[in-house]
């Protein structure tokens, strides 16, 4: 549900969809416009959980539209939102990137970050031009955003660090081909176990970022190993573990 | 019931299945209530509760129904001797065997605000390192953890200590060891333990106490009954009077 402010200000159900988007935007929702097939004007609006897969979010799509009126005996179709030059900023993809922490916590998935890096001159043209590239490559439950200036954030429900390293390796393999400077990725994964708060792991991934930057190598990432390990029982802690048996065994 | 006690919260869990928390538990909340003491039993093995069937109850009500439908947990609260209350789970519910941040932090909330009507409550866990366990486990003030001598109940038991220590600097804990064969052995098992949490973790334990072999444990699970009031004078139910009596010292 999205709440939409100022309908007033709303001459037409274009309008009024304008609105819908514009507050749609700050939420982890994909706005998909529905349109006859003829008419490039919307009629209705979806408004579905981004983290749905492509597959569940056309079935849905298809129920829905499923109840509207035969009459008229045209298809409808299902057209998704061009975001090609209406890109999500930071203060609003924080909030996407909050309601996904929240969401790993709930759903036990992880997720990760990717801070992608355009370096160069004219650095603001690479950047359309990564994001175009880029907007062809991600997956319809990714959220791209831009990050700052010459920078764009790409938040990728579910991916572990295993999934997001080969997903981050195949963005930049792209993107180098696509344009001609230096391209820098900064990741970080979140797991369910230790998820830290929005603007933390936004910080731990712009701290791989700058690692990228700095030092050789384009892509580093940062993930919670340490903590994961430190509850394992080593080897030396079983051996000492079970001693007073051997002990036992001698006696 | 009379509120705003001092309540002491004390969480039982061992790591391994079948190592005796729930009879140990049942029997520590008679003998609390045999010496005058208020208690509630929290059947924390959520999903595939025990306590039940070790008393012998045909529970109408669980917590299930606390976290599904926001049911007072004091409408579910079965008497089963003066001071003796037990809180029933659901079993053969997956869902409850893995709550959610939500859910579980509710559930929480429901229980603090009955724990005041009680001297004791004791939380008798699932097996395993699930999140549940560990979130009862950070929840109580007192940390019981039961381990026989057994190298895989000693291994889980440690790896749950480990656990509380590394993700929520829980440093108090008390041990119990089941099953032995003598207090020699319950004290060779303890100084083991206790020295590898040492080295290791820098965790001192406590030794709460042992208990020993005994069938009289065995027939009182068949029966349904705890050993305590089954046969008083066994062995099994005189250490569970002496791990009584230290709690209380």
């Amino acid at each position: 549900m999205v709440k939409v402010k100022n309908q007033q200000r709303a001459k037409n159900f274009s309008d009024f969809l304008q609105l819908i988007e514009d507050e749609a935007i700050r939420f982890p929702v994909e706005l998909i416009p529905v349109a006859e097939q003829t008419s490039a004007v919307a009629q209705a609006v979806l408004l579905l959980d981004r983290t749905l897969s492509a597959k569940r979010k056309r079935e849905l799509a298809r129920a829905v539209t499923a109840g509207c009126p035969s009459e008229t005996k045209r298809e409808q179709h299902i057209a998704l939102l061009d975001r090609a030059g209406a890109l999500t900023w930071a203060e609003n993809f924080q909030d996407c990137v909050h309601a996904e922490l929240a969401r790993v916590k709930k759903s036990r998935l992880p997720c990760s970050l990717l801070l992608i890096r355009v370096a160069g001159t004219g650095e603001r043209s690479f950047l359309q031009q990564a994001a175009a590239t880029l907007k062809k490559e991600i997956e319809g439950d990714h959220h791209l955003a831009h990050f700052d200036h010459a920078t764009l954030a790409l938040l990728l429900p579910g991916l572990n660090r295993n999934r997001a390293l080969r997903q981050a390796g195949a963005i930049h393999q792209s993107l180098s081909a696509a344009i001609t400077v230096r391209v820098t990725i900064g990741l970080a994964v979140c797991m369910a176990r230790a998820v830290p708060a929005a603007d933390e792991f936004m910080a731990m991934a712009l701290q791989e970022l700058r690692k990228a930057e700095y030092e050789t190598g384009d892509i580093f990432y940062s993930f919670h190993q340490q903590d994961d390990d430190a509850c394992q029982v080593t080897a030396e802690e079983r051996v000492q573990l079970f001693s007073f048996l051997s002990r036992g065994k001698k006696e | 019931m009379e509120k705003n006690r001092k309540t002491q919260i004390i969480c039982i869990s061992s790591g391994k299945g079948g190592v005796g928390k729930t009879s140990f538990t049942i029997n520590l909340a008679a003998a609390l209530s045999a010496k005058s003491r208020k208690v509630l039993l929290i059947d924390g093995d959520l999903g595939l509760a025990n306590v039940d069937v070790m008393l012998g109850l045909n529970v109408k009500h669980t917590l299930r129904e606390t976290v599904e439908e926001g049911r007072d947990p004091m409408e579910i609260l079965v008497e089963i001797m003066p001071g003796f209350f037990v809180l029933p789970a659901s079993s053969g519910v997956p869902e409850m065997a893995h709550l959610s941040y939500e859910e579980q932090a509710f559930l929480t909330d429901s229980l603090e605000h009955i724990v005041g009507n009680f001297d004791f409550v004791l939380v008798d866990t699932a097996a395993g390192v699930g999140e549940s366990v560990l979130w009862f486990n950070n929840w109580a003030g007192k940390n019981i953890t039961i381990l026989s001598p057994d190298p895989t109940a000693m291994t889980d038991a440690y790896a749950l200590i480990k656990i509380m220590k590394t993700r929520y600097n829980k440093k108090d804990f008390h041990l119990i060891i089941n099953n032995v064969k003598s207090k020699k052995e319950a004290q060779e098992v303890f100084v083991n333990m206790s020295t590898v949490l040492e080295n290791f973790l820098g965790i001192k334990p406590c030794y709460q106490g042992a208990i020993p072999q005994d069938s009289a444990v065995v027939m009182a699970v068949r029966q349904q009954k705890p050993f305590l009031i089954a046969q008083p004078k066994a062995r099994a139910s005189m250490a569970v009077m002496e791990i009584c009596n230290k709690i209380l010292s």
